[in-house]
């Protein structure tokens, strides 16, 4: 999928839907409850164990 | 999403490819509306015309190429913060906690001055088109990249104790000078010798099996703000290489026990690093902002190693769903911020958002070992592992959901998910149940050797059984008493959110 993955931008920016609800978003002209939606920013870490081990 | 049923809940969660394709195409045409706000509106007086000038370039690539490019984890990230500082400057809008350390982290004062920047870094993906279309390309401005820095969707990297300029690329070399005033060309092109005292040029290892292909490059985490996720940049492709075997192997565990995961694994993932275990504060990262890319500690064994990779690859699956909808309430606790809630993984209290990504990835963890236990080929040692991790994830599992059924608000969307969570938990413990496994085992951890040891008591240093060690975790780490009364051992500890 990702190694095969053609995106085509002039078929993005010809297919309106997503890109004027971006462009909308981006120039203040909508409400909050777009397809703007980005995953908000976290960090999945596994913490530093402190698991003690007879070595 | 309220029309659909648990079934379609449950696809979502485990196995709808779509979440992936649709995360990068997503930011496909957030660059296109970027563009044409920009040129609307040319908020930067002029300063982003070159970015017009690459994007027009970009604009016309061959689609393959693009996309190879555009899936390297580093172009969502790029596109969001864009976006962020666009839609500030258009409409004053607040940019977020992430954007504005950004801001700070590049030394810009404003948002006008960071878009300016950003919008410089867009080079490193017009570079990377041309690179695979074969093209050239001259940069009206000289691009001064952050070092060390990796071409996308390549294997090439470059590192240098000073700032460098790249002009150009022209036949596959790179037309650079150095802090110095040297003029360079750093061909792209293994058979080609290259050597300079002031700039290394680096090629990374990919790793390739059944179908996947993974560059094993700690330098496409260099990306500012993004915190211990860039523990790795240090370890270095040295460092790749020497585990490149490793890496192989861990693959081939990943396709042997869990093939349905790798089956996802090798269309969605595209980057990991490997550090030394005791580099930085944390073992394994995925990051929001780098879908298809996580690192994790070099431990010397596949078989566990193969579980961290799975670990891993199910957060970033989580957070591609995550773009469906928020799952939780925004009006109730942040569940983001508000760290202060048990995990039976962690010693530090998390927020509930940590809580729910333990669950899900460990969900898929259990699974595969379920598969491990099962091997008739399991040397003694493996399957002594295995049988810990099979009594002790199942408890864990159910810790985190009760955590979660106790605390968190969900959204509609985000309690039809749960409820797909719960059906798999309990599937999952029907399935342990049937494994016979023993009461209780001794419980093990893992050495840096990839070898296994008795887990000791933090408290006494006695030698601990898996329940002891689930017991004692929570009587150190459950502070408020989250799970106090969960009794171990359960077997019926399905739950009902």
């Amino acid at each position: 999928m990702k190694d095969d993955l053609r995106i085509d931008l002039q078929a993005i920016a010809g297919d309106e839907s997503q890109v004027s609800a971006f462009a909308a978003d981006l120039e203040g002209r909508s409400g909050p409850d777009l397809q703007a939606r980005w995953t908000e920013e976290y960090a999945a870490s596994g913490a530093m164990k402190t698991t003690v081990t007879m070595a | 999403m309220s029309m659909a049923s648990s079934a379609d809940f449950s696809e979502l969660l485990w196995t709808d490819t779509s979440v992936f394709t649709a995360r990068f195409k997503k930011s496909a045409a957030a660059l296109v509306a970027l563009q044409q706000a920009l040129e609307r509106h040319r908020p930067l007086d002029g300063r982003e015309q070159e970015f017009f000038d690459l994007y027009d370039g970009v604009f016309s690539a061959d689609p393959a190429a693009f996309g190879r490019v555009w899936t390297d984890p580093r172009a969502y990230q790029w596109v969001r913060v864009a976006y962020e500082l666009l839609k500030s400057c258009l409409s004053g809008a607040d940019i977020s906690p992430l954007v504005r350390k950004y801001v700070s982290a590049v030394r810009c004062a404003e948002p006008h001055e960071a878009l300016a920047w950003h919008l410089e870094q867009f080079k490193m993906f017009a570079l990377a088109v041309a690179l695979r279309d074969g093209e050239c390309l001259t940069f009206e401005r000289p691009w001064e990249p952050l070092l060390p820095m990796a071409i996308p969707a390549t294997s090439w990297s470059l590192s240098g104790s000073a700032p460098l300029m790249i002009h150009a690329l022209c036949h596959q070399s790179l037309h650079v000078t150095t802090a110095g005033g040297e003029s360079l060309i750093v061909p792209l092109d293994e058979k080609l010798c290259f050597d300079s005292p002031e700039l290394a040029r680096h090629c990374c290892p990919v790793i390739e099996h059944a179908g996947c292909r993974l560059l094993a490059q700690p330098h496409a985490f260099h990306v500012p703000t993004l915190g211990a996720v860039a523990e790795v940049v240090g370890a270095g492709v040295g460092f790749q290489w020497q585990h490149e075997p490793l890496l192989r192997r861990t693959l081939q565990s990943i396709q042997r026990h869990d093939p349905q995961t790798f089956d996802q694994f090798r269309n969605a993932m595209s980057v990991v690093a490997l550090k030394p275990r005791d580099c930085g504060d944390t073992f394994n990262t995925s990051h929001s902002q780098l879908p298809g890319a996580f690192t994790a500690s070099a431990v010397n064994n596949p078989l566990t190693l193969a579980d961290d990779f799975i670990h891993e690859f199910y957060h970033n699956r989580l957070f591609a769903i995550e773009e469906r909808g928020p799952f939780f309430d925004p009006q109730a606790e942040s569940a983001f911020t508000a760290a202060k809630y048990y995990s039976p993984w962690r010693c530090d209290p998390r927020p509930l958002h940590g809580v729910l990504h333990g669950w899900y990835v460990f969900s898929r963890v259990c699974r595969y070992w379920l598969r491990v236990y099962d091997d008739p080929l399991l040397d003694d040692a493996d399957h002594q592992y295995a049988v810990d991790r099979l009594l002790r994830i199942p408890v864990q599992l159910s810790m985190a959901a009760h955590v979660l059924r106790n605390h968190a608000t969900f959204t509609p969307f985000g309690r039809s998910l749960l409820k797909a969570m719960v059906n798999e938990l309990s599937g999952l413990l029907r399935d342990v149940a049937d494994a016979h496994l023993p009461n209780d085992a001794p419980a093990l951890a893992i050495e840096l050797d990839g070898s296994y040891a008795v887990q000791l008591s933090e408290i006494d240093r006695r030698p601990l059984t898996v329940l002891e060690a689930l017991d004692e975790h929570r009587q150190l780490y459950d502070l408020d008493l989250h799970c106090a009364d969960i009794e171990l051992p359960r077997t019926d500890l399905a739950v009902a959110c």
